[in-house]
């Protein structure tokens, strides 16, 4: 009798582990709010205060390390790198936001369509997403700078359609496996459309695969905006963005460490806010 | 008592891809079905694992592409409970926006009323308020089974298709499910389809018994007439293989 209690009393613990644990997990988020939190504070700082003009060259502090007049030391022009991190972070933002926000919003109306009814249009459509696929989205995204221009809004949009594919693949693997599941068809039974099936009763069941893609598309994003950048065809100086300075400074790496320290930092800083805000809402 | 349900000549066919050929075959899964079902009745389909029972249920809610013959149902909403209570709800929503959203698609009932007349059904399958609020996967394979059933008569359906609605749950749970189904039976009028390969659930609970093999049905006679004097050869075979053809 006494042992029954033991175990009864064990097993209450165990309730209240669970519930700890439970409680952990919600800090994974709140942690992920208060780094992005941080980032973009930062970066609404950045579009009405700098210390220094971002765009305005010293030779006198050329590659001045950091101190208290510069925070994060000066680049190979004299200009203030945590200036124009402030400024960078904006445009990295915009960039990576609007490349997830396009590759997501088509992606998931192709993936959500072709996976959830299949026939010839998935086949239509997931064979030209296989066309797409077969480019490495870099190269794919060059194509379309060239046919579009260079500049931030041209670097969007050629992003953002080089991430469709990767996105409707995922989202169509999960309609296809969902729409087969019993609860399908007991909506079916309980008169929704084919419209409010997708996206009322079976979207919110793959939120946590779309949210994970969401996570990893913005970092993808991040460093191929660096890498366009870098090719010379990405945003355009004097525009500051975090993957343009992260490249320039891989020339200075050891004579200026701190260059790639400081917007690397800012990167390494934007994307765990945004990692560990996707896991904790996972683990919700 | 009038007819529920009238099919007559109903054949389906699926599609299936063969290995090593090209194209698709077409596959012949129910063979000539004819039957009608009375209100009221509570009718019992009973076969082996892929003799076309599922199907059958498919094809009366209109839920198979390709078919012949004709199904009358009296019913224009004929409801389902699925095997499966764990795939049947969906595991994003809680149970009372399940029970609520077939009246909001069909708009039935004013907007504010939906709330009630989900309360007042779960506690109709022997549920309390609370689990309005609660996710499919905080509730016991029973309980979900009793939320499938609530969702399923939300609309009073005329017709229910009960596809094995018990043989995932255990014993006990069978038991209580089973009593629940034919006292609601009883105060809502419900004709109902049940599917089962479980002979001995279908002698307590049901009025007639459809035998079917490979997409045919091979008898159709009252419950009694079926267990007590089988008369097609497959039968027997089912009452041997369930140990109950010794009753005779």
């Amino acid at each position: 009798m006494k042992q029954f209690r033991e175990t009864k009393k064990n097993s209450i613990d165990r309730g209240n582990d669970e519930r700890s644990v439970r409680k952990k997990r919600n800090y994974t988020f709140i942690k992920g709010c208060v780094i992005t939190g941080i980032i973009l504070t930062l970066t609404l700082i950045g579009f009405f205060y700098t210390p220094y003009d971002p765009e305005k060259m010293d030779a006198s502090s050329k590659l001045a390390g950091i101190s208290l007049t510069h925070i994060m030391g000066c680049d190979n022009f004299g200009r203030d790198i945590f200036s124009r991190v402030l400024k960078g972070c904006s445009t990295t933002l915009a960039v990576a936001g609007g490349t997830v926000f396009i590759g997501t919003f088509f992606g998931l109306l192709i993936g959500a369509f072709t996976g959830y009814f299949s026939g010839m249009i998935d086949e239509i459509l997931m064979r030209i997403m296989d066309a797409l696929f077969a480019f490495p989205s870099l190269l794919l995204a060059l194509v379309f700078v060239s046919l579009l221009g260079s500049g931030k809004y041209q670097v969007i949009i050629a992003l953002g359609i080089a991430f469709i594919p990767s996105f409707s693949r995922i989202v169509r693997s999960e309609y296809m496996r969902n729409r087969k599941l019993d609860y399908v068809k007991s909506a079916r039974l309980a008169g929704a459309s084919h419209l409010r099936i997708m996206f009322v009763h079976i979207l919110p069941n793959i939120r946590r695969v779309l949210l994970a893609s969401v996570m990893i598309g913005f970092n993808n994003a991040v460093l191929a905006e660096a890498g366009l950048t870098y090719l010379g065809i990405g945003v355009q100086p004097p525009d500051a963005s975090l993957g343009e300075m992260l490249s320039s400074a891989q020339t200075y790496l050891f004579s200026a460490p701190w260059y790639a320290l400081g917007t690397g930092f800012t990167i390494i800083l934007m994307i765990l806010g945004f990692s560990l805000m996707a896991e904790g809402l996972q683990q919700n | 008592m009038g007819k529920i349900l009238t099919v007559t000549g109903l054949n389906v066919y699926y599609k299936v891809k063969k290995p090593g050929k090209a194209g698709r075959e077409r596959v012949h899964i129910l063979k000539d079905i004819s039957f009608e079902m009375e209100e009221g009745e509570i009718l019992g389909l009973v076969g082996e694992s892929g003799s076309g029972k599922s199907t059958l249920a498919k094809a009366i809610l209109s839920m198979v592409a390709d078919h012949e013959g004709k199904i009358w149902c009296k019913d224009t909403h004929p409801q389902m409970i699925f095997q499966d209570p764990f795939g049947s709800l969906n595991p994003a929503k809680k149970v009372g926006w399940i029970l609520q959203e077939p009246l909001r698609n069909l708009k039935r009932c004013p907007a504010g009323e939906r709330y009630d007349r989900a309360v007042e059904m779960l506690e109709k399958v022997g549920l309390s308020e609370k689990y309005m609020v609660h996710y499919p996967h905080q509730l016991s394979g029973g309980q979900r089974q009793r939320v499938c059933i609530a969702a399923a008569l939300m609309l009073h359906p005329g017709l229910v298709l009960a596809d094995e609605p018990v043989s995932a749950l255990d014993v006990t749970i069978q038991r209580q499910v089973l009593e629940l189904l034919l006292k609601l039976k009883k105060e809502m009028g419900l004709s109902i389809l049940f599917i089962s390969h479980d002979l001995r659930v279908v002698y307590q609970l049901c009025d007639r018994v459809m035998i079917m093999e490979r997409g045919q049905i091979v008898e159709q006679q009252k419950t009694e007439e079926i267990y007590f004097h089988p008369q097609h050869e497959y039968t027997k075979r089912l009452l041997d293989a369930a140990g109950i053809r010794s009753l005779t």
